[in-house]
């Protein structure tokens, strides 16, 4: 259900950076999503879709790239992806000291205008 | 057509707030947690108790975020302690603007703690900083032991999970070390505290924990003061 106000976020992020560059009309908004948010895509397209209505984002191709899982380890400084997402260990020396270094972006990365 | 560069994080409006909430807390040497978990949980039957036992040493108020009704808020104004309740009217979370709205109708001068009970949604709220120092999580026996590993991103950022209604495990499957290993698994920091509201059974580990809390962030705006 939050979808809906991420994408209020992502509609008003994206028109004041189409005004502030003077463009009429946005043709595609891309955004980059971790794996370790609550972030559904297709209801997040659903969502952008009304509540983008009558903005200078109506009719925009939401794309969407996925961020993957990666842990920096407290112990040996390494960042890697990890394997699964449930256990969070370091791949190189099997530390759990570790921090999500990665996968909870959820970010207006660029707009494509006209 | 062209491309522009925008590079924003799409949390970055309710983050100001969260910042600004947060700046206002530390200011008053007020301690907030945010109380998360999905609904029937106990969070209300939680706070309940708490409240009453530990009001005669420290000052309480509550936001109660829910859809509908004022019941939680009308529960905890029996506590004698000031109490606003949020309507988010459909939305499944409370977010930083809300929360700073609301600050208003307190004397947060004469406050040692707030509590944000909020919305029963084991998945939205964890995405919405509010401006707390902590999130305190509920996970009840009832709702089974496989709930870290089916919805983590709560868990992940809790200070400390609360495992409520321990007085029902004769009756339930639920396995409280599976529960903690998985806790743990995904947030070695965790703090993992079973009890019961209703009975009072292993309470004081939360009240103290939460009493340790208040103080600590007293003693910090005492510093800076």
């Amino acid at each position: 259900m939050h979808e809906v106000a991420l994408a209020s976020g992502i509609v008003d992020i994206a028109c004041d950076a189409a005004k502030a560059a003077g463009a009429g009309v946005i043709r595609s908004v891309h955004l980059e999503i971790g794996d370790l948010t609550c972030v559904q895509a297709e209801s997040l397209d659903f969502a952008f879709r009304a509540v983008s209505q009558g903005t200078l984002a109506e009719g925009a191709k939401l794309e969407v790239v996925s961020v993957p899982v990666a842990a920096r380890c407290q112990e040996c400084g390494a960042t890697d992806p990890v394997e699964d997402p449930l256990v969070l260990v370091c791949r190189r020396c099997s530390s759990p000291r570790v921090e999500v270094a990665r996968g909870r972006e959820l970010n207006v990365k660029h707009i494509e205008v006209d | 057509m062209h491309d522009i560069n925008v590079n924003t994080s799409v949390l970055e409006a309710n983050q100001t707030l969260a910042l600004e909430n947060r700046e206002i807390f530390g200011r008053k040497g007020l301690y907030v947690f945010n109380l998360m978990s999905g609904p029937g949980a106990g969070k209300t039957t939680l706070l309940e108790r708490t409240i009453s036992e530990l009001k005669d040493r420290y000052n309480f108020a509550v936001i109660e975020g829910d859809v509908q009704s004022d019941a939680d808020a009308q529960r905890i104004g029996r506590q004698g302690v000031p109490v606003v309740q949020i309507n988010t009217g459909g939305a499944c979370h409370l977010d930083a603007r809300l929360v700073h709205n609301h600050l208003s109708h307190f004397d947060l001068d004469n406050l040692d703690c707030l509590i944000i009970e909020n919305v029963g949604n084991l998945v939205c709220p964890a995405e919405f900083d509010l401006g707390e120092q902590d999130k305190v999580m509920l996970l009840s026996v009832t709702e089974g032991d496989d709930k870290p590993r089916k919805y983590p991103v709560m868990f992940h950022v809790a200070r400390l999970v609360l495992v409520t209604k321990v007085d029902l495990l004769p009756y339930v499957d639920f396995d409280v070390d599976a529960a903690g290993k998985a806790i743990s698994s995904l947030n070695l920091d965790a703090g993992i505290v079973p009890l019961s509201a209703r009975t009072g059974e292993d309470f004081s580990r939360w009240t103290d924990w939460l009493s340790a809390r208040i103080e600590r962030v007293r003693e910090l705006s005492g510093e800076e003061g």
